[in-house]
């Protein structure tokens, strides 16, 4: 072994050693006292020691990490490309603009083309839409699910719509199958935002592997994480290089950083109204931008990926568990459910409080945070009442009730992997001190 | 095409066709992106540690149809330094570096093409190989009616002329013509005599209006090929590709 890989190996060990001796210092979990969160990092000594061997290479931005975690996350879902970016806001960026693509003839989204939507979820689902000058479409969603009904996405098609964006709120995903098969009878593009739904399956198959682009968040309240990071996978070999052409500053060439003329015509061909043998490297084919991520996020991300397994497994328990303790308040709250034909690896647990239940979610919810329960409302609720939406081109096809009801009567506790059955104990024993 | 990827592999079955030149089979360590026929991967035979920078290494067309995700296949003939050192050096159990799928040609039927004509000059026989792979697992081509004008120096070293056969055997409209400087073995009268030439291949098509022409080999015979594909014969420059690196 050579010196260089004697004190990698050195060095990585001190890492096991340094997250082993903080182990050590946790204390045990003391309902009220401690923090109990809706979402975290899980991880151990092998993400921090990952970190740390990416960090030893010091290549910084996208390199062996990057393959090594692409690659095993297409393997995982079963899709042919995955490109990482910088988040999952970004990678739904990305994907939208994909779609903006001139190479895409007269499939491209053009400015004023619609696109179906829903108002109530995470506002950059929607924001490349309107940053591209597309028209979002929002419907309603039911509660419950959270998710659209097949026959509302189809009142909602239009002469001008071209496309399908939302997102599989809290991990539960629409009629996928169904709604596929809608849209190639319409002739639109699908994308799933599956960045709250890594893991999730319908008809047992992945979602992020139904539509022509799906999106991925790394945040550490996500499935796994790197910090920051997403990513966007497609099957579509076409539209994955019109999408690392997006994310690589609009670049036509494709070589990664740190090579050169890997096509072997870096200085032999013509682009626009370039002189002939302009150099490849600096032709760009589209108006894009820089959202790549570094080596050692995905350093991180690939250590991450080999526990989803178990974490999806983990969410699925902790919802399970959520759900039996909620079940006897079914009269008060709308409890959290999902599709048939549907398998969420479930983001939180969602709950609305009925309005006839004689609660608020303010009461519920203080209740919870008093006792050291984390909370959160579902993202937004109804878009369309912040600000920054308010002068926005847009159109909305029957109401958006439930939209509004979400807005003020539903919040979400964690399921992540973090969570110990304790800790779940904890929570729904507040639920039953105000409500039971 | 796919995203290229980096990949550690292990030489396998090798075939020697004489000297100067041998296949190699490829057993890459992971799962490796989708491969169109046609595309190429880098190949570098040194030690390489995949923390750094990639090493030196030189382009080889892929001739099979990468159906498994690990199995790359490569025809090697000597060029150079580099090109000797791999038919020198590399035998099975060698392990090697790879990075690809890359390249762009590719045969498919767009743009209202109907009929394609693959020429190939000695080893610039192996990306068609790919293809021939691809259409022999498929049964089928991406267009009309595929020709392959097949030229070496002798009969034996038209090295796929059997898969070309199986093509034009078991692929529907798949046909082959194959030329030799001089033939060395008896009863071989369906080669023709003589070197590729353009002009000749041309009028024997007849109507080339929906045509795009591949052409592979050595680089002055694609050149030549091309500049009378684009002059004499007005064949439109989108039409005609060519297989060639650097």
């Amino acid at each position: 072994m050579s010196r260089k890989l004697e004190l990698r190996k050195e060095i990585i060990d001190k890492v096991g050693e340094f997250y082993r001796a903080s182990q050590s210092e946790n204390a045990a979990f003391i309902p009220g006292q401690q923090l109990v969160h809706f979402a975290g990092r899980v991880h151990d000594e092998h993400e921090i020691a990952a970190l740390v061997d990416s960090s030893l290479d010091f290549w910084l931005t996208a390199g062996r990490f990057t393959e090594d975690f692409e690659s095993g996350l297409a393997d995982f879902l079963g899709v042919e490309n995955v490109l990482t970016v910088n988040s999952g806001s970004s990678a739904n960026l990305v994907a939208f603009s994909t779609l903006t693509s001139p190479v895409l003839k007269n499939r491209r989204v053009r400015p004023g083309d619609e696109v179906i939507t829903l108002a109530a979820g995470f506002p950059t689902t929607v924001n490349p839409i309107i940053q591209n000058r597309a028209v979002p479409v929002f419907i309603d969603v039911e509660l419950g699910t959270y998710a659209p009904s097949l026959e509302l996405i189809e009142a909602a098609i239009s002469s001008k719509t071209k496309a399908v964006m939302m997102a599989h709120t809290m991990g539960v995903p629409a009629e996928l199958r169904e709604l596929k098969t809608l849209c190639d009878k319409y002739g639109l593009w699908l994308i799933e935002d599956n960045c709250d739904a890594l893991g999730s399956r319908y008809d047992d198959q992945y979602t992020g592997t139904f539509g022509d682009l799906s999106t991925f968040s790394f945040y550490p309240a996500h499935h796994i994480t790197m910090g920051e990071g997403g990513a966007v996978a497609t099957d579509n070999d076409d539209l994955a290089r019109i999408a690392r052409s997006f994310r690589d500053w609009g670049r036509d060439c494709y070589c990664i950083g740190g090579e050169n003329n890997t096509c072997g015509k870096r200085f032999n061909q013509q682009f626009g109204t370039l002189p002939p043998g302009y150099d490849h490297k600096y032709v760009y084919s589209h108006i894009g931008y820089n959202l790549k991520i570094t080596d050692m996020q995905a350093a991180v991300g690939a250590a991450q990926l080999l526990k989803l397994p178990r974490f999806i497994e983990d969410r699925k328990r902790n919802h399970a568990q959520l759900g039996a303790g909620l079940e006897k308040f079914s009269d008060k709250l709308i409890l959290h459910s999902c599709p048939a034909n549907s398998d969420p690896s479930w983001f939180g647990y969602v709950i609305t409080v009925k309005p006839e239940s004689g609660i608020s979610r303010a009461e519920l919810v203080g209740a919870l945070e008093a006792a050291r329960v984390e909370t959160r409302n579902l993202f937004c609720g109804n878009l369309l009442r912040h600000p920054a939406y308010q002068d926005i081109e847009h159109r909305v096809v029957g109401s958006l009730t439930n939209t509004d009801l979400i807005t003020t009567h539903t919040f979400f506790i964690g399921v992540y992997p973090g969570l110990t059955s304790q800790m779940i104990e904890h929570m729904l024993s507040i639920f039953d001190s105000m409500l039971g | 095409m796919a995203q290229p990827v980096r990949f550690r592999a292990t030489v396998g079955e090798t075939k020697r066709h004489g000297s100067d030149v041998v296949s190699f089979r490829l057993h890459s360590e992971k799962r490796l992106p989708r491969f169109i026929p046609g595309q190429f991967i880098h190949l570098a035979i040194d030690e390489y540690d995949p923390s750094g920078y990639w090493p030196d290494s030189r382009v080889f067309s892929v001739a099979n149809a990468v159906e498994d995700r690990r199995t790359v296949d490569i025809t090697v003939s000597r060029q150079g330094d580099y090109t000797s050192r791999v038919l020198d050096e590399l035998d099975a159990g060698s392990v090697v570096w790879g990075k690809g799928p890359y390249g762009d040609f590719c045969i498919d039927g767009g743009q209202g093409v109907k009929q394609s004509i693959l020429i190939a000059g000695g080893t610039g026989i192996t990306p068609f190989c790919a293809f021939m792979d691809s259409a022999l697992k498929s049964g089928s081509l991406p267009v009309d009616k595929v020709v392959l004008y097949y030229g070496a120096g002798t009969v034996d070293l038209l090295i796929f002329r059997e898969l070309a056969q199986r093509c034009v055997a078991e692929v529907p409209g798949f046909y082959a013509r194959y030329y030799v400087d001089q033939v060395t073995e008896p009863d071989q009268d369906k080669i023709s005599i003589g070197c590729l030439n353009i002009d000749t291949i041309v009028a024997e098509l007849g109507n080339v209006d929906d045509s795009s022409f591949y052409l592979s080999g050595p680089k002055v015979m694609i050149e030549a090929f091309r500049i009378r594909l684009t002059g004499a014969h007005g064949i439109p420059g989108h039409r005609v590709l060519i297989d060639a690196w650097g």
